[in-house]
Parts: C-alpha cells; sequence; structure tokens
C-alpha cells in the first residue's frame, strides 16, 4: 500500500489554542515531548478534517471544494505540512497504536515494588513520573519507562547509572523492575526546582550571587559523576534539580554513557540548546552524532552555566532547526549584555573557552571548568543585582506627585507624560503600589490632554 | 493628602477614589470619560514587575505551591488560561461561586501566601480558586480568588485564612471589604456574571462623572469624591467598608473596564 492509500487521522487528544492576535492556531499533543506546532488557520482547518479517517489526497479535496482553493496548488504547499505532522504524531495512520488516546499506566493507591502511588506527576506517552510512598512513610518517587523502541536500552542505562553513583549527587535508587518496553523504578523524592529558575530571588528576578553558586554546585555535581566514568548526556536545567538550600541534584540517566558496563555506546540527543557543534554538524548532514566525551559535555555545561547565569540561552536559537544547529556549529555565544544582563567579561571569558567550537580548545574537564568560572566571579559586577533598593529621590517624587500637591496643580501634558514615566521607572526599582498608582494616574492624566487635543483638532 | 480614616482597604479605596476625581476637573480640552476612570480604579493598588523578573517564575512558585498538595489536588480539574491558573473541584457547581475571596499579599510574600492559601482551601474544601499564572497576573492586586457557594462559607474561609495569613505582607484590593487587620484578605461577590470589581469600577466612575459635572471643573477632587460616594449609597453599596451587600442596585450592564475574569473555571 502506498502513502496515497494510507488512511490518516488527528488523534482525539490534540488540543487546539487559537492566538486571538493573529490567525495562527498552536497545536499540541497530551503526552507527547514534541513541542507545541504553531499552525496557520487554514492548515488547522485542513488537519481538523482528518478527524475522520481521510487519506492525505481526500483531505485535500475535500478542503479546496469548501474553501475553493485550487486542489493541486493547495497540495503542493500543504505536502510538506501534512508529512511534518505526522513527524510530529499530530497526524496519525489511523487504527495505529499512535493514534490511540493517552491514557495512564497506573492508578492512585496502586503498589510498584515497595511504593504506594500518591499522585501523579506527568504521564507522557514513553513515561510515566509518579509521587509515592514508601512503606516507612518515606516519600519517593515512581518513574515508568514504557517505550518498546527504545524503554530497555533507557532503563538498562538508567539503573546502571544510578547504582555505580549511589551515594553521589543523584537519586537514590530504591527498586526497580525490567518490563519488556522499558521498566519501573522506585526513586528517592528529591525536592527542587530546574537549577536555572533556583536561582530567582522572591520577586522573580536573578540574584546572581546565589546563580554563581547554583553554576559551581551544578559543576561540582558533574564533576563527581564524572570521576566515575559516567557521562550524562542529557544536560539541561530541568535535569538539575536544586534545593532552597542551593543543594543539587542529577536526574535521568537513561542516555548516560557508562565507561566499562558494557552498554555500548549511549544514544544522543537530537537537539537544544546544550547540543555541542560536533553533534549538531552531524545532525545537519545527517551522519550519525558523535559518541558523547567529556568535551562535548563541558560544552553542554558551559551553554547551561550560562543559562543560570542570564536566564538566557547563550545563542538565539528561535530559529528553523537546520539554522539552529549552524548556528551551534558555528556562532560565537552572544555578550551578556545583549540578553539585558550586566557585563562581566571575566566570566563570559570563561564561559567562551567552554562553548569553544574546537573541543581541544575548551577546558579539559568540568572540574577545570568550575575552577576557572570559581575564579573569574570574584566581585559579582556593578548592577548586577536586580532587586531594588530604597530610593531617595523616588520616594520624594512619590510623595511630590499626589493630586494635592504643587505638581497636579501646575501640570501641562508634556510635564505629566514626564512624571508618569519617572513614576513608572520608580515602581519598576521598588515594587510600590503608590508609585504604580500614581504613575497610572499621571498617565491618564496626559492621554486625557493628548486625546481631547486630538479631538478638537479634528472638530 | 490627609490619611483619610479607616481600615487598610477602606483607605486604599478612598485614595484611589479621590485620585480618579482629580480627572474629572477641567485637565483638558474635553470632560474626562466614564470608561477610563473606570479602568483606573480597577488597576488601583496593583505594582510594577521588577526589570529583571523572569517570564517563568509565576508558574514556578504555582508548582512549589501545587507540590505538598499534589495528592490532595488529585480532586480537582487543573485548567489554564493565559492569566489564570484554576483548580475547580470535580463535582463543584460552578454556576452557584459566586462568593469571592481575595488573597492579596505583596509579590515578595507571594510564595509563601500560595503555600498556605492552597493548604486552608482544601482544607476547608474550597469549591475552586485561581491565580495570577503571568507576570501581569501576580502583579495585579487580585491575584489569588477563592469561590464559594454562600456568603456563610466564604465568611468563615475568609477568617480562617486571614488568621493563616495575618504575618505575611499585605498587598491589598481596593473596594473590597476587608477581612482581618492586615488587608491581605478581603471579599467580593459577582452579580449576573459581572465581577465585584467591575461592577463597583464601573458604578464609582459613573458617579463620579456625574460628580464632577455637578461640582463644577474647579471642585476639589474629595467634594467630588463625596458626591460620587453619596450616590453610591443610593444604589446599595457600602462606601466605608466595601463589604459585598447582596444585591447592591447596579447599572444596567455596560462593558467592563478591561479583560477580566468573572468566573472560577474561565
Amino acid at each position: 500500500m502506498s502513502v496515497a492509500d494510507l488512511e490518516f487521522r488527528l488523534p482525539d487528544d490534540v488540543d487546539a489554542v487559537h492566538d486571538p492576535d493573529g490567525g495562527d492556531v498552536i497545536v499540541s499533543r497530551r503526552g507527547s515531548r514534541t513541542p507545541p506546532q504553531v499552525l496557520s488557520s487554514d492548515a488547522w482547518a485542513l488537519l481538523e478534517l482528518f478527524r475522520e479517517p481521510r487519506t492525505l489526497a481526500g483531505a485535500v479535496l475535500a478542503h479546496c471544494t469548501s474553501t475553493g482553493q485550487d486542489p493541486v496548488a493547495t497540495l503542493e504547499a500543504a505536502f510538506p505540512v501534512l508529512v511534518a505532522l505526522t513527524r510530529s504524531e499530530l497526524l496519525v495512520g489511523a487504527g495505529t497504536d499512535a493514534a490511540a488516546s493517552l491514557v495512564a499506566r497506573h492508578a492512585v493507591g496502586e503498589h510498584v515494588g515497595p511504593a504506594t502511588l500518591v499522585a501523579r506527576i506527568r504521564v507522557l506517552r514513553d513515561s510515566e513520573l509518579w509521587d509515592a510512598v514508601l512503606e516507612d512513610g518515606a516519600p519517593a518517587v515512581v518513574k515508568v519507562v514504557d517505550d518498546p523502541t527504545s524503554g530497555p536500552e533507557l532503563f538498562r542505562r538508567e539503573v546502571t547509572a544510578l547504582r555505580r553513583l549511589h551515594g553521589g549527587p543523584v537519586p537514590d535508587l530504591v527498586w526497580s523492575e525490567p518490563r519488556s518496553t522499558g521498566g519501573a523504578l522506585v526513586l528517592s523524592f528529591v525536592d527542587g526546582d530546574p537549577v536555572d529558575l533556583a536561582a530567582l530571588d522572591a520577586r522573580g528576578s536573578r540574584d546572581l550571587a546565589d546563580a554563581v553558586r547554583l553554576v559551581l554546585a551544578t559543576l561540582d555535581a558533574y564533576a563527581a559523576v564524572h570521576a566515575t566514568g559516567v557521562l550524562h548526556g542529557d544536560v539541561h536545567p530541568g535535569n538539575v534539580l536544586a534545593d532552597e538550600h542551593g543543594r543539587v541534584t542529577l536526574i535521568d540517566f537513561g542516555i548516560a554513557d557508562i565507561a566499562d558496563a558494557g552498554l555500548g555506546p549511549a544514544p544522543r540527543t537530537g537537539g537544544g540548546e546544550q547540543l555541542d557543534p560536533a553533534a549538531a554538524r552531524a545532525l545537519r548532514r545527517g551522519v550519525p552524532v558523535p559518541q558523547l566525551d567529556v568535551a562535548a559535555e563541558v560544552y553542554s555545561l558551559a551553554a547551561l552555566a550560562f543559562r543560570i547565569l542570564t536566564g538566557a540561552a547563550y545563542l538565539d536559537l528561535d530559529l528553523e532547526r537546520d539554522d539552529a544547529l549552524l548556528a551551534i556549529a558555528r556562532s560565537l555565544p552572544r555578550p551578556f549584555s545583549d540578553v539585558g544582563r550586566s557585563p562581566w567579561p571575566t566570566v563570559e571569558a570563561v564561559l567562551a573557552r567552554g562553548l569553544a567550537k574546537h573541543p581541544g580548545d575548551r577546558p579539559a574537564t568540568v572540574a577545570d571548568l568550575r575552577d576557572e568560572l570559581a575564579r573569574a566571579a570574584g566581585p559579582l559586577p556593578a548592577g548586577a543585582t536586580d532587586s531594588a533598593t530604597g530610593d531617595t529621590a523616588g520616594a520624594a517624587l512619590v510623595r511630590d506627585s499626589d493630586v494635592d500637591g504643587l505638581a497636579w496643580a501646575d501640570a501641562d501634558e508634556v510635564t505629566a507624560a514626564v512624571r508618569a514615566d519617572a513614576l513608572q521607572a520608580v515602581a519598576v526599582d521598588t515594587g510600590s503600589v503608590e508609585a504604580h498608582d500614581l504613575a497610572l494616574l499621571w498617565g491618564a492624566r496626559a492621554a486625557h490632554y493628548r486625546a481631547g487635543e486630538r479631538l478638537h483638532a479634528e472638530g | 493628602m490627609p490619611n483619610p480614616a479607616g481600615e487598610r482597604l477602606a483607605r486604599l479605596s478612598r485614595v484611589a477614589t479621590i485620585r480618579a476625581a482629580a480627572l474629572t476637573g477641567r485637565l483638558g480640552p474635553e470632560p474626562q470619560g466614564s470608561s477610563d476612570l473606570a479602568a483606573l480604579l480597577y488597576r488601583a493598588g496593583g505594582c510594577a514587575p521588577s526589570r529583571g523578573i523572569d517570564a517563568r517564575w509565576p508558574q514556578l512558585v504555582l508548582r512549589r505551591a501545587e507540590r505538598p498538595v499534589r495528592a490532595a489536588l488529585s480532586g480537582h480539574t487543573r485548567s489554564a488560561t493565559a492569566a489564570w491558573m484554576s483548580w475547580t473541584r470535580t463535582d463543584a457547581d460552578t454556576s452557584e461561586l459566586v462568593h469571592k475571596i481575595y488573597v492579596s499579599p505583596s509579590v515578595g510574600a507571594l510564595a509563601e501566601a500560595l503555600t498556605t492559601t492552597f493548604a486552608v482551601a482544601i482544607d476547608l474544601g474550597v469549591p475552586a480558586w485561581k491565580v495570577g499564572a503571568d507576570v501581569a497576573g501576580i502583579h495585579r492586586a487580585d491575584k489569588i480568588v477563592l469561590y464559594l457557594p454562600t456568603g456563610e462559607a466564604a465568611d468563615r474561609a475568609a477568617s480562617i485564612l486571614a488568621v493563616a495569613l495575618n504575618h505575611i505582607e499585605p498587598q491589598g484590593v481596593p473596594f473590597t471589604g476587608q477581612v482581618g487587620d492586615t488587608g491581605i484578605v478581603s471579599r467580593g461577590i459577582d452579580h449576573d456574571g459581572t465581577s465585584w470589581r467591575a461592577l463597583v469600577c464601573r458604578s464609582l466612575a459613573d458617579a463620579l462623572v456625574a460628580g464632577g459635572a455637578v461640582a463644577g471643573p474647579t471642585a476639589p477632587p474629595m467634594d467630588v469624591a463625596d458626591l460620587a460616594y453619596e450616590r453610591l449609597v443610593g444604589l446599595g453599596f457600602d462606601v466605608t467598608t466595601w463589604w459585598p451587600l447582596q444585591p447592591p442596585t447596579p447599572q444596567p450592564p455596560t462593558p467592563t473596564p478591561q479583560p477580566m475574569t468573572t468566573g472560577a473555571n474561565r
């Protein structure tokens, strides 16, 4: 049977959100690891026809009948989109396993090994994560790997790595059970947030001193892991959890490379901002990605350090996949100032070495990268803290701006607008409700002048 | 400006009213429109995000609040819009949930206040609540709203929350009825699908425009505010405490001053 004869359908668990500002529709599938896709409203209208099983050509013909578009031109334009949607599993073969809606494999109260499931954390098409409790009342996490293709190897690598790293900066492996499509693991509970977010203060701004501590703690954790012959292979903020005391735990070792374990080379990730240049070049060329090594992991960790310190990626990767891979392969990291942070030349220089395109130009080990960064961090750069401090001039401005003051009595359009801006700056710096309300008031006054003058000019 | 007597939220409300009243004077070629005043009143009590705020922070704070009570939340539906995250008990009849409790901590105290609020809401079986889920949402005054089916249940829950949150720095929601000492907890009630604050702000804005017309362009803002309050009293509002009386005589339905939500699950 050729592709032309195959019937496809839109799975029932696909969600669509219409962008109110434009004609775009954001489409995602529940439990899928594929990021949400942005479609034009026309493409979404075509995709919706697959609520009933149809061939690709049949759907295009039906779409053209209702819209009056030319079928041949539409098929040419739509075909690449439809193929891309099949890769994202937003369009699947009718009657196949992929068409089935996601159902949790377990339920609250069930036992998995020594653990009782308490609450669902996440259910994906290839895995599940549950809050659980052990017989002695200790909190735990149950992870279920369930993917016929890659599940058994992911499970084997994770178990092997966690056993080797027992007592290190990883969860304790309490129990495990292999299954035909992967397996189940009971892990000690890790309380923490993604490491790049753990550096945010009580108002959601980055605390640079905390960020530096978290970078160093992260690199210490990775140095300890590397010392046992394990390379993580999946470096990103969500796999580095930091608790409120700044302690770091590494999770997800399913694609770890483990020396002398008889597991062979580990599979590599297919993208992401922590991808190293050699892997990016191979992915662009469609050739096998080189085996993970320390230099590649140093690169990934330098990229992660950049994100922890700035809240942004070291490159602007908001691009089509091929362009993003090309940027990773070729482009130099952007300066901190490009992402709204204070320049920090000493630290930026070390990160640039970690992010060198040539592996030989990078620090030789994670420990070396850590030590260089610790030396370079020294005193924090001027203006580094986002946190507000008391400001006398700002307080005086707020005090003088109320409606019983001289400023209110004497203001004209220009002074009202200037004062609104100044008050808004104070509001941003201090978080003051008073400054916020007065900025709105003066802004309304300035806008009122402008609107009135426009009316008079028109009238 | 003299500090009017009264509880904290009553004072915030009075100050916001006088400031809006000042816009009814002759400041430009045309009189100030009622809808602009209503928008100003509605946004009063908010604050501005800090310069370096991370846009993912509100979601992080929500996840932290959920974490200790994840098991207890299994009987709730969690729904999200761009601006709000909502939790609704699966057995709740949302059409009945018009009695509101506002919880308004300062942004710096949001994480602690959320954890306590979630715990109390679950403990008391509160049917639904919502929290601002983006940067703008957590800087509003009314960043956390709980919904209950009766005034008695809402009063009781509000009193318990006020005690539990008494030590936390408040932001405070103007034009809502203060519960407890600090103003971190207050009450409102929706009318015919219109939120309490939208109703109050629209009615007050109309009254300010009318008061300004009566008092004249050079009248002191406080006089215009007093005239407006007289009108609102006539409509059934308590302009001293802003306690949500049921029902005040609302103005005919008019468009809300800015997009806002009026339901627990919207």
